[in-house]
Protein backbone atom coordinates (compact mmCIF):
# COMPACT_ATOMS: atom_id res chain seq x y z
CA UNK A 1 0.00 0.00 0.00
CA UNK A 2 1.46 3.55 -0.64
CA UNK A 3 0.63 4.77 2.56
CA UNK A 4 3.28 1.97 3.72
CA UNK A 5 6.04 3.80 1.78
CA UNK A 6 8.85 4.97 3.74
CA UNK A 7 10.40 8.54 3.14
CA UNK A 8 13.11 6.80 0.90
CA UNK A 9 10.77 5.38 -1.26
CA UNK A 10 8.60 8.51 -1.38
CA UNK A 11 11.89 10.72 -1.83
CA UNK A 12 12.40 7.97 -4.62
CA UNK A 13 9.37 8.90 -6.47
CA UNK A 14 9.41 12.44 -6.27
CA UNK A 15 12.81 12.44 -7.66
CA UNK A 16 11.73 10.20 -10.55
CA UNK A 17 8.67 12.59 -11.05
CA UNK A 18 11.02 15.73 -11.11
CA UNK A 19 13.70 13.89 -13.59
CA UNK A 20 10.98 12.34 -15.90
CA UNK A 21 9.22 16.04 -16.07
CA UNK A 22 12.83 17.19 -17.33
CA UNK A 23 13.52 14.97 -19.73
CA UNK A 24 10.06 15.08 -21.62
CA UNK A 25 10.20 18.77 -21.65
CA UNK A 26 13.50 19.04 -22.60
CA UNK A 27 13.10 16.57 -25.52
CA UNK A 28 9.34 15.84 -26.36
CA UNK A 29 7.02 18.75 -25.53
CA UNK A 30 8.51 20.86 -28.07
CA UNK A 31 7.78 18.41 -30.87
CA UNK A 32 10.78 19.25 -32.44
CA UNK A 33 9.79 22.84 -33.32
CA UNK A 34 12.62 24.22 -31.65
CA UNK A 35 14.91 22.55 -33.81
CA UNK A 36 13.02 23.74 -36.80
CA UNK A 37 13.14 27.21 -35.47
CA UNK A 38 17.45 27.10 -35.24
CA UNK A 39 17.27 25.51 -38.70
CA UNK A 40 15.56 28.37 -40.12
CA UNK A 41 17.08 31.23 -37.42
CA UNK A 42 20.40 29.71 -39.29
CA UNK A 43 19.05 30.13 -42.75
CA UNK A 44 17.80 33.46 -41.68
CA UNK A 45 21.03 34.77 -40.69
CA UNK A 46 23.33 32.66 -43.87
CA UNK A 47 20.46 34.55 -46.39
CA UNK A 48 20.71 37.98 -45.22
CA UNK A 49 24.01 37.83 -44.32
CA UNK A 50 24.65 36.86 -47.76
CA UNK A 51 22.48 40.10 -49.20
CA UNK A 52 24.65 42.10 -46.77
CA UNK A 53 28.09 40.85 -47.76
CA UNK A 54 27.66 40.39 -51.50
CA UNK A 55 24.40 42.55 -52.54
CA UNK A 56 21.40 41.93 -54.55
CA UNK A 57 22.35 39.87 -57.71
CA UNK A 58 22.54 36.42 -58.78
CA UNK A 59 25.05 35.10 -56.01
CA UNK A 60 22.62 36.07 -53.48
CA UNK A 61 19.85 34.61 -54.93
CA UNK A 62 21.23 31.12 -55.50
CA UNK A 63 22.40 31.18 -51.81
CA UNK A 64 18.85 32.00 -50.57
CA UNK A 65 17.49 28.86 -53.67
CA UNK A 66 19.88 26.46 -51.96
CA UNK A 67 18.95 27.66 -48.71
CA UNK A 68 15.93 26.93 -49.14
CA UNK A 69 16.03 23.72 -50.71
CA UNK A 70 18.38 22.54 -47.47
CA UNK A 71 15.36 24.43 -45.30
CA UNK A 72 12.86 22.23 -46.90
CA UNK A 73 14.66 18.68 -46.32
CA UNK A 74 15.61 20.03 -42.56
CA UNK A 75 11.84 20.94 -42.08
CA UNK A 76 10.73 17.21 -43.67
CA UNK A 77 13.36 15.18 -41.92
CA UNK A 78 12.04 16.69 -38.56
CA UNK A 79 8.95 15.97 -39.05
CA UNK A 80 9.61 12.60 -39.80
CA UNK A 81 11.55 12.51 -36.29
CA UNK A 82 9.71 14.24 -34.07
CA UNK A 83 6.27 15.06 -36.25
CA UNK A 84 4.17 12.08 -35.37
CA UNK A 85 5.41 10.63 -32.46
CA UNK A 86 3.96 13.83 -29.93
CA UNK A 87 1.34 16.03 -31.62
CA UNK A 88 -1.44 18.86 -30.58
CA UNK A 89 -4.78 17.21 -29.97
CA UNK A 90 -5.97 19.61 -32.10
CA UNK A 91 -3.52 18.63 -35.66
CA UNK A 92 -5.95 15.44 -36.30
CA UNK A 93 -8.21 17.38 -38.76
CA UNK A 94 -7.37 16.38 -42.23
CA UNK A 95 -6.47 20.27 -43.32
CA UNK A 96 -3.85 20.63 -40.76
CA UNK A 97 -1.05 19.62 -42.63
CA UNK A 98 -2.59 21.42 -46.02
CA UNK A 99 -1.29 24.66 -43.81
CA UNK A 100 2.37 25.28 -45.10
CA UNK A 101 1.76 23.94 -48.97
CA UNK A 102 -1.19 26.65 -49.17
CA UNK A 103 0.36 29.51 -47.60
CA UNK A 104 3.37 28.63 -50.36
CA UNK A 105 1.12 28.25 -53.09
CA UNK A 106 -0.32 31.51 -52.45
CA UNK A 107 2.32 33.05 -52.33
CA UNK A 108 3.56 31.73 -55.59
CA UNK A 109 0.63 32.63 -57.00
CA UNK A 110 1.36 36.23 -55.39
CA UNK A 111 4.57 36.43 -57.69
CA UNK A 112 3.01 34.77 -60.71
CA UNK A 113 0.83 37.78 -61.14
CA UNK A 114 3.72 40.30 -60.29
CA UNK A 115 6.75 39.12 -60.52
CA UNK A 116 9.26 40.11 -58.21
CA UNK A 117 11.06 43.53 -58.90
CA UNK A 118 13.70 43.86 -56.00
CA UNK A 119 14.80 41.54 -53.26
CA UNK A 120 14.75 44.25 -50.95
CA UNK A 121 11.02 45.10 -51.25
CA UNK A 122 9.80 41.50 -52.30
CA UNK A 123 11.89 39.68 -49.74
CA UNK A 124 10.63 42.06 -46.51
CA UNK A 125 7.01 40.73 -47.97
CA UNK A 126 8.09 37.64 -48.31
CA UNK A 127 9.27 37.19 -44.40
CA UNK A 128 6.38 38.91 -42.96
CA UNK A 129 4.17 36.68 -45.79
CA UNK A 130 6.16 33.94 -43.71
CA UNK A 131 5.90 35.75 -39.53
CA UNK A 132 1.93 36.50 -40.54
CA UNK A 133 1.49 32.51 -41.28
CA UNK A 134 3.36 31.53 -37.67
CA UNK A 135 1.29 33.96 -36.57
CA UNK A 136 -2.29 32.57 -37.48
CA UNK A 137 -0.77 28.94 -37.03
CA UNK A 138 -0.16 29.50 -33.17
CA UNK A 139 -3.68 31.06 -32.94
CA UNK A 140 -5.15 27.91 -35.04
CA UNK A 141 -3.54 25.25 -33.00
CA UNK A 142 -3.20 26.28 -29.32
CA UNK A 143 0.23 27.92 -29.02
CA UNK A 144 0.76 31.44 -27.78
CA UNK A 145 4.31 31.36 -28.41
CA UNK A 146 3.94 31.69 -31.96
CA UNK A 147 2.08 34.39 -32.05
CA UNK A 148 3.48 36.31 -30.04
CA UNK A 149 6.93 34.86 -31.39
CA UNK A 150 6.04 36.50 -35.14
CA UNK A 151 4.50 39.74 -33.84
CA UNK A 152 7.88 40.14 -32.37
CA UNK A 153 9.83 39.15 -35.39
CA UNK A 154 7.16 41.33 -37.78
CA UNK A 155 7.95 44.23 -35.62
CA UNK A 156 11.80 44.17 -35.94
CA UNK A 157 10.97 43.21 -39.28
CA UNK A 158 9.00 46.40 -40.09
CA UNK A 159 10.98 48.73 -37.60
CA UNK A 160 14.71 47.88 -39.74
CA UNK A 161 12.73 48.17 -43.13
CA UNK A 162 11.66 51.61 -41.95
CA UNK A 163 14.51 53.25 -40.65
CA UNK A 164 17.62 51.40 -41.81
CA UNK A 165 19.30 51.99 -45.68
CA UNK A 166 19.40 48.94 -47.90
CA UNK A 167 22.35 47.01 -46.95
CA UNK A 168 22.00 47.90 -43.12
CA UNK A 169 18.73 46.72 -42.97
CA UNK A 170 19.99 43.06 -44.02
CA UNK A 171 22.73 42.97 -41.50
CA UNK A 172 20.18 43.94 -39.02
CA UNK A 173 17.74 40.74 -40.14
CA UNK A 174 21.02 38.52 -40.49
CA UNK A 175 21.96 39.55 -36.53
CA UNK A 176 18.57 40.15 -34.78
CA UNK A 177 15.95 38.44 -36.84
CA UNK A 178 18.53 35.11 -37.07
CA UNK A 179 18.91 35.74 -33.00
CA UNK A 180 15.30 35.88 -32.33
CA UNK A 181 14.43 32.80 -34.35
CA UNK A 182 17.20 31.09 -32.14
CA UNK A 183 16.34 32.44 -28.84
CA UNK A 184 12.63 31.13 -29.40
CA UNK A 185 13.95 27.54 -29.89
CA UNK A 186 15.87 27.89 -27.04
CA UNK A 187 12.69 28.98 -25.48
CA UNK A 188 10.67 25.89 -26.57
CA UNK A 189 13.60 23.07 -25.71
CA UNK A 190 13.84 24.74 -22.20
CA UNK A 191 10.13 23.64 -21.90
CA UNK A 192 8.42 26.91 -21.51
CA UNK A 193 6.12 26.16 -24.17
CA UNK A 194 6.28 24.89 -27.67
CA UNK B 1 -6.66 17.08 6.11
CA UNK B 2 -4.86 14.77 5.03
CA UNK B 3 -4.22 13.44 1.62
CA UNK B 4 -4.04 9.96 0.46
CA UNK B 5 -1.45 8.74 -2.33
CA UNK B 6 -3.54 7.41 -5.29
CA UNK B 7 -2.53 3.43 -5.47
CA UNK B 8 -3.27 3.93 -9.23
CA UNK B 9 -0.77 6.28 -10.10
CA UNK B 10 1.57 5.30 -6.82
CA UNK B 11 2.73 2.14 -8.74
CA UNK B 12 5.96 3.26 -10.33
CA UNK B 13 5.36 2.70 -14.45
CA UNK B 14 1.88 4.66 -14.02
CA UNK B 15 3.59 7.31 -11.80
CA UNK B 16 6.33 7.99 -15.02
CA UNK B 17 3.00 7.44 -17.37
CA UNK B 18 1.45 10.19 -15.57
CA UNK B 19 4.41 12.28 -15.07
CA UNK B 20 5.32 12.00 -19.43
CA UNK B 21 1.74 12.89 -20.07
CA UNK B 22 1.39 15.75 -17.30
CA UNK B 23 4.65 17.46 -18.84
CA UNK B 24 3.49 16.88 -22.16
CA UNK B 25 0.28 18.69 -20.82
CA UNK B 26 -3.49 17.76 -22.32
CA UNK B 27 -3.19 19.79 -25.46
CA UNK B 28 -0.28 17.10 -26.72
CA UNK B 29 -0.81 14.06 -27.09
CA UNK B 30 1.93 11.20 -27.26
CA UNK B 31 2.16 8.19 -29.75
CA UNK B 32 1.76 4.31 -27.97
CA UNK B 33 4.98 3.11 -29.35
CA UNK B 34 7.38 6.45 -28.72
CA UNK B 35 5.77 6.33 -24.64
CA UNK B 36 6.79 2.71 -25.17
CA UNK B 37 10.23 3.06 -25.81
CA UNK B 38 10.66 6.45 -23.96
CA UNK B 39 9.63 4.66 -20.69
CA UNK B 40 11.83 0.89 -21.62
CA UNK B 41 8.55 -1.30 -20.94
CA UNK B 42 7.13 -4.07 -23.45
CA UNK B 43 3.58 -2.92 -25.10
CA UNK B 44 1.66 -5.28 -23.12
CA UNK B 45 3.10 -4.10 -19.64
CA UNK B 46 2.42 -0.68 -21.09
CA UNK B 47 -1.32 -1.69 -22.77
CA UNK B 48 -2.27 -2.85 -19.43
CA UNK B 49 -1.01 -0.15 -17.33
CA UNK B 50 -2.52 2.21 -19.70
CA UNK B 51 -5.95 0.30 -19.71
CA UNK B 52 -5.52 0.58 -15.75
CA UNK B 53 -5.37 4.52 -16.21
CA UNK B 54 -7.96 4.67 -18.97
CA UNK B 55 -11.01 3.07 -16.31
CA UNK B 56 -10.14 5.64 -14.02
CA UNK B 57 -10.97 8.26 -16.45
CA UNK B 58 -6.95 9.92 -16.13
CA UNK B 59 -5.91 9.38 -19.54
CA UNK B 60 -7.68 8.71 -23.26
CA UNK B 61 -6.30 6.91 -26.13
CA UNK B 62 -7.47 7.19 -29.40
CA UNK B 63 -6.45 5.75 -32.63
CA UNK B 64 -5.82 7.51 -35.97
CA UNK B 65 -3.60 7.26 -39.06
CA UNK B 66 -0.17 8.94 -38.89
CA UNK B 67 2.73 8.52 -41.57
CA UNK B 68 -0.23 5.93 -43.41
CA UNK B 69 0.21 3.56 -40.65
CA UNK B 70 -2.51 3.10 -37.35
CA UNK B 71 -1.17 4.52 -34.71
CA UNK B 72 -2.44 4.69 -30.91
CA UNK B 73 -2.03 8.40 -29.30
CA UNK B 74 -2.85 8.90 -25.51
CA UNK B 75 -3.27 12.24 -23.65
CA UNK B 76 -3.66 12.94 -19.85
CA UNK B 77 -7.97 14.14 -19.00
CA UNK B 78 -8.88 16.72 -17.27
CA UNK B 79 -9.47 13.89 -14.10
CA UNK B 80 -6.17 12.37 -14.75
CA UNK B 81 -4.67 15.93 -14.28
CA UNK B 82 -6.59 16.45 -10.74
CA UNK B 83 -5.56 13.18 -9.32
CA UNK B 84 -1.73 13.40 -10.62
CA UNK B 85 -1.32 16.93 -9.03
CA UNK B 86 -3.54 15.54 -5.74
CA UNK B 87 -0.88 12.92 -5.62
CA UNK B 88 1.90 15.29 -5.60
CA UNK B 89 0.85 17.26 -2.84
CA UNK B 90 0.19 14.09 -1.16
CA UNK B 91 3.66 13.11 -1.81
CA UNK B 92 5.53 15.96 -0.49
CA UNK B 93 3.27 16.76 2.38
CA UNK B 94 3.98 12.90 3.62
CA UNK B 95 7.83 14.57 2.99
CA UNK B 96 7.28 17.80 5.02
CA UNK B 97 8.84 17.37 8.92
CA UNK B 98 6.59 17.06 10.89
CA UNK B 99 6.04 20.63 12.79
CA UNK B 100 6.33 21.09 16.43
CA UNK B 101 3.37 20.70 18.43
CA UNK B 102 2.37 24.00 20.28
CA UNK B 103 3.81 23.25 24.12
CA UNK B 104 1.38 24.44 26.93
CA UNK B 105 2.26 26.76 29.00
Amino acid sequence: MPQDATPAELQHRLAEVAAWTRRTRRHWRHRGVAYLFWLWGAIWSIGYGGLFVWGEGPRAAWLWLALWALGGLGTAAVYLRYGWRVRAVRTDRQDRPAFWPLNLLFMALMFVVRPPHSMYRDGTVVALWILWAYAVLGWQVGRPFYTRWAVVMAGLTVAGFGLLPQRPFYLWMAVVGGLTWLAGGVYQRRGREA
Amino acid sequence: MALALDPLIHQPVRLRIMTVLHALGPEQEVEFTTLRDMLGVTDGNLGSHLRKLEEAGYVRTHKTFALRRPRTYIAVTGPGLNAYQTYLMALERLLRPPEPRPTAP
